[in-house]
């Protein structure tokens, strides 16, 4: 793609800002051909690539490079969008919030800095990918390990930083310690990292004083170049118990029964229990089964259910721990369902390493061929109380939604205990621009619709970043002016992710909203 | 021997590539294996469309004898449907050179 300029910027004067970045990081690691640009597009995008379009790329080499590169952008007011990995796809991928920005690709930060066995964590770099740190741990024989999401290409730190989740929960709630880059330049250590060679950095969250860490997740306060992760010892025995049921309403009675077994140790993590869709679009395309007009009516999903042996919802519940308390865990879990089902559920038993040799997977990217083409997605991800009325009622409303607009419904809520978070995909054809604007309606209403509810997204694509900030509008945006005030007195100059999740710099404030 | 190594010259003659990158051959089988293999083994998304656009033969890339490498090389930079566009950073044009001179190596295939 062509050149696209920060709103306002002179060619001339961006052009003076590569010179110095190339003075900093060295020509090879200032990226900024039309090609170069391509690779850090969102290349899922429903809307126009290029309100998100990067102007180029800078990939510091360490720390003091990632310093100097700040410092540059402050001198020519260049704004940045950092990146771990950039694989954020359905969220935007690689690419920045604000049209012209530069990308901050810290891939080349990629050093596994610690583990400790022992103690159950690791200190790592950005660009340390999910395949790099389970090589690092199978290599050195740690019987530790990491939640990876469904697709594992990205980075436990980017992730982190975006509130990921996997099975084992959600991955910010992993981290401890952070070192960080402002976007004066200047370094700071969180936590128990602000004593100098602190032996508990990476192990006691809190250090004196308020605890900033979460701070620099979802936000734009600062550039994470080293982050402490607590890692899961692997387990004695994992137990997998194939959850199957067969009608809509199960879903209701599902979590009023076991959002208090997690609540109470007796589950971990979270548990998902997904529409029969859910891996029927990762294992076939949408031909296979239909090729009349509108949403995939229900008729064709209860034909998927009966040639694949499904229930309407599915998934698996993983016990893990040691084998004694594991099967009274797994009995405590059967009965609750029992209560209310008489099918029989697969139970299968293996060994936590076993589990654990597995390591990160990306089949998932098969579901951008469900329609044959070019293939694009997105996710509204809203959280709401775990109570089957209020999650029944929140299926029942977005599958009326999706039909009403003509969209094939895949739903999955995953039970974190106290809530839900329910992940609605939508798949793209993105060669049918009728089919990417009906998404797009779609995902406008459902952000109302459950707003309407009280219930808010937990992330959101760039596109929406600015509409969900909004929906947090108690007493007139006190929040979002609070977060502008931090933000301006620590960015005076707005160079950091301008717009990230809602947060404009006074520099930029002008763009909120903008397309 | 001396006749592989020939070949190998060739192959490196033709696809305009340093001797360097050529010598590090079994490198290029490590490289396509961490960046593309994820994708493109036999259980991987990649090898499952393209089973269903080309066909059971031309589905895994290590076992193809007609790429070439400048189509290698634009698909890796433009991506393909499902297939993401890789950065020079995360792949290196270097990188790139020798994953592309392992795909059209001469000789024969798995
Ligand atoms: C099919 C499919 C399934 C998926 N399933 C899941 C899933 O189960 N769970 C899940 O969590 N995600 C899932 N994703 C989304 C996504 O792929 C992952 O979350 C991925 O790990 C994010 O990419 P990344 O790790 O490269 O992060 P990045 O893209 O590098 O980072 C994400 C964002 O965090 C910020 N950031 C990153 N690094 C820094 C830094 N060092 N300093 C300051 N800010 C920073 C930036 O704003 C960046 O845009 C899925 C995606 C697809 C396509
Ligand atoms: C995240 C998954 C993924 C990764 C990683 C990946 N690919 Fe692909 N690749 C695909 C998919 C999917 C297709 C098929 C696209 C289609 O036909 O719809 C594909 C197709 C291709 C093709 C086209 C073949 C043809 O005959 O048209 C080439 C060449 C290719 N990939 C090379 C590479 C190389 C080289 C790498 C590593 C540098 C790589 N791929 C990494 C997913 C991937």
């Amino acid at each position: 793609m062509e050149r696209v300029l920060p709103p306002g910027m002179s060619a001339a004067a961006f052009d003076k800002g590569l010179v110095a970045l190339r003075g900093v990081v060295g020509a090879e690691w200032v990226l900024d051909s039309d090609e170069d640009r391509d690779t850090y597009l969102d290349p899922y995008a429903t809307g126009n690539a290029k309100a998100h379009a990067p102007s180029a790329a800078v990939a510091p080499a360490n720390l003091e490079q990632v310093q100097a590169v700040m410092r540059v952008a402050n001198a020519h007011r260049l704004p940045l969008w950092p990146i771990s990995r950039g694989k954020n796809f359905g969220y935007g991928g690689a690419a920045p919030r604000l049209p012209g920005s530069l990308v901050l690709d810290l891939g080349r930060l990629n050093r596994v800095l610690e583990v400790n066995e022992k103690l159950g964590y690791c200190v790592i770099e950005p660009g340390v990918t999910f395949y790099d740190l389970h090589e690092h741990l199978t290599r050195a024989g740690i019987a530790l390990e990491f939640g990876v999401p469904n697709f594992g290409w990205g980075s436990p730190v980017g992730n982190a930083l975006d509130r990921g989740f996997s099975f084992r929960g959600d991955h910010s709630s992993s981290i401890c310690g952070m070192e960080v880059v402002l976007p004066d330049g200047s370094v700071l250590r969180t936590g128990n990292g602000a004593m100098p060679g602190s032996a508990i950095w990476a192990t006691a969250r809190h250090g004196f004083g308020p605890s900033w860490d979460q701070a620099f997740v979802q936000a734009n306060y600062g550039v994470v170049t080293k982050m402490g992760l607590w890692l899961h010892p692997v387990p004695e025995q994992v137990i997998s118990v194939q959850v199957a049921l067969d009608a809509q309403d199960d879903l209701g009675w599902f979590v009023d029964e076991v959002s208090p077994l997690l609540m109470r140790g007796v589950l971990g993590g979270n548990i998902a229990i997904s529409t029969a869709t859910n891996s029927v679009i990762d294992s076939s395309q949408r031909q296979e089964w239909y090729t009349g007009p509108g949403a995939l009516p229900d008729s064709v999903v209860t034909r998927m259910m009966a040639e694949r042996g499904m229930g309407w919802w599915n998934g698996t519940v993983r016990i893990s721990g040691h084998e004694d308390s594991n099967q009274a865990n797994l009995n405590r879990l059967l009965s609750a369902m029992g209560r209310h089902t008489r099918r029989e559920f697969q139970v299968s038993r293996a060994s936590g390493a076993s589990q654990a040799a597995r390591g990160p997977v990306v089949t998932r990217l098969k579901v951008l061929n469900w329609f044959g083409g070019r293939g694009g997605h997105v996710g509204f991800s809203p959280v709401m109380p775990a109570s089957g009325a209020a999650v029944l009622g929140q299926f029942r409303r977005t599958k009326a939604r999706y039909d009403e607009h003509g969209i094939d419904y895949n739903g999955t809520f995953y039970l974190n205990g106290r809530s839900v978070t329910n992940v609605n995909l939508m798949l793209i054809n993105l060669d049918d621009a009728d089919h990417s604007a009906r998404t797009q309606r779609l995902f406008d209403v459902l952000v109302s619709d459950a707003s309407a509810q009280g219930y808010a997204e937990y992330r959101t694509h760039l596109d929406y970043m600015d509409a969900v900030a909004a929906s947090f509008d108690f007493n007139d945006h006190a929040l979002r002016r609070f977060n502008e005030r931090v933000k301006d007195a620590i960015d005076p100059n707005g160079i950091l992710a301008p717009g990230r999740n809602g947060i404009w710099p006074s520099a930029w404030r002008n763009q909120r909203g903008s397309e | 021997m001396r006749a592989m190594n020939l070949v190998a010259v060739a192959a490196v003659l033709m696809s305009g590539l340093s001797t360097a990158a050529a010598a590090a051959e079994p490198d290029g089988k490590a490289l396509y294996a961490r960046r593309c293999g994820i994708c493109h083994f036999a259980d991987g998304g990649g090898t499952w469309m393209l089973e269903r656009r080309l066909g059971k033969s031309q589905a895994l890339l290590e076992s193809r004898a007609d790429l070439q490498a400048p189509y290698i090389r634009l698909i890796a930079r433009r991506g393909l449907n499902g297939m993401p566009r890789f950065t020079r950073v995360e792949l290196p044009d270097s990188d790139l050179e020798i994953i592309a001179a392992y795909l059209t190596r001469s000789g024969p295939r798995p």
